[in-house]
């Protein structure tokens, strides 16, 4: 038994059809979906099959809904869809998306640590290009990126206790905006 | 998975920048979309307009959807609104009053309501689409009867046909695929157009 209709369109194969029919009932494995959701993209004969299948449904559950059949409206909508800008909700992206966005966003933070403010914990004696062992430690510890510096110093100076000690004031009283003005009178106390 | 799980990977795509997948919802639903709007909206033309400005109006909303009430019944609601901002617009009230759930007007299948304001035309091709539903019917082997009611009018699932019919679940998927196909045929001389008009 042969779907399609038209002459001059490829024929459809059975199983394509009956995989088509399953889908519809959310018969499939989830690994299957996805096939037949790209094949439906570009075979205009297993969509038009779509469209039969849920009309053949539609019919045998109610004669009305499928009266109310409007081939034309369908295109409407199509064509007024293609005006329409994509449209993504939040989050929608893939794992991998989502994975590498993610990471991106911990090495720049991480980065912009080490550049900015872990200069300035040691000091100004010490060159900016000898920073490189710490900002790795940071690097990949971004959410506790003090404790981890001071950890990767144990010969902590006064100036790093200085700091600690303006921080966990800080903390206490919930002043983040001004933290980086006292990371910089910490590490600078002579200025 | 579920018919309600098929929808939701529709819209899960579209909500990825997939135009396509929404396509095919309005494909699916359509009909049902434009049955609702008839119950209420005399003028044909006004019916697929509403229509077609409900579904963009869902297309544009889809990103906030998260599935916590089937599609359709998210979509019956936007489909409600917008009929309702049609009236607003023309000062006028709806013919009729709508239901909260799509199932306050669907259960009513014997059309009784529907006639308040179907058209002759309409009624008339309700009609034929019965009878050609009931020769479909007829014709088909019991088999294939038995499995394409217990699927569309009962909702069990294949392994629940499989079960009742006492066959493995590959030939409830066969007999169920060749039953929509025998329907499908008896409806295309009554409904069908070119399939290159819809896509």
């Amino acid at each position: 038994m042969s779907a399609t209709q038209g002459a001059g369109k490829p024929v459809q194969a059975d199983a394509d059809l009956e995989l088509l029919s399953a889908w519809l009932d959310g018969e499939l494995e989830p690994g299957q979906y996805g096939v037949i959701l790209d094949r439906l993209k570009i075979d205009p004969a297993l969509r038009a099959q779509f469209e039969w299948f849920n009309l053949a449904g539609d019919a045998l559950r109610s004669h009305e809904v499928a009266a109310c059949h409007r081939p034309a409206l369908v295109g409407q909508v199509c064509r007024a869809l293609q005006a329409e800008p994509v449209r993504i909700a939040p989050g929608a992206g893939s794992k991998l998306k989502r994975h590498l966005a993610t990471g991106v966003a911990v090495a720049a933070a991480a980065g912009v640590l080490a550049v900015v403010a872990l200069p300035q914990l040691r000091g100004s004696n010490e060159a900016p290009g000898n920073a490189a062992a710490p900002q790795v430690v940071s690097a990949s510890s971004a959410v506790a990126p003090v404790r981890v510096a001071a950890k990767a110093r144990p010969d902590a100076t006064p100036k790093l206790d200085e700091y600690f000690r303006a921080h966990r004031e800080l903390a206490a009283a919930g002043v983040m905006p001004s933290a980086a003005a006292y990371i910089r009178m910490s590490a600078e106390p002579d200025r | 998975m579920s018919e309600r799980d098929v929808d939701w990977e529709l819209v899960r795509r579209v909500q990825r920048g997939d135009k396509h997948a929404y396509e095919l919802l309005v494909s699916k639903y359509q009909r049902r979309i434009t049955r609702l709007l008839s119950r209420v909206i005399r003028d044909p033309s006004d019916i697929e307009d509403v229509a077609q400005e409900a579904f963009i109006k869902a297309y544009r909303a889809l990103p906030s959807f998260r599935g916590e009430s089937a599609f359709y019944t998210w979509l019956y609601r936007i489909a409600i609104n917008t009929a309702k901002n049609h009236f607003a617009a023309q000062g006028r009230r709806a013919a009729t009053r709508f239901g909260a759930e799509p199932e306050d007007v669907e259960s009513s299948e014997d059309g009784a309501a529907l006639r308040d304001v179907a058209t002759p035309d309409a009624l008339l091709l309700s009609k034929q689409v019965g009878e050609a539903v009931n020769r479909a019917i007829e014709r088909l082997p019991e088999d294939l009867r038995t499995a394409i009611v217990l699927r569309e009018l009962e909702g069990m699932s294949y392994d629940e046909i499989a079960t009742a019919m006492n066959c493995p679940v590959g030939t409830v998927r066969s007999r169920i695929f060749r039953a929509r196909e025998a329907v499908a045929a008896e409806l295309r001389p009554l409904l069908g157009t070119r399939e290159d008009q819809r896509w």
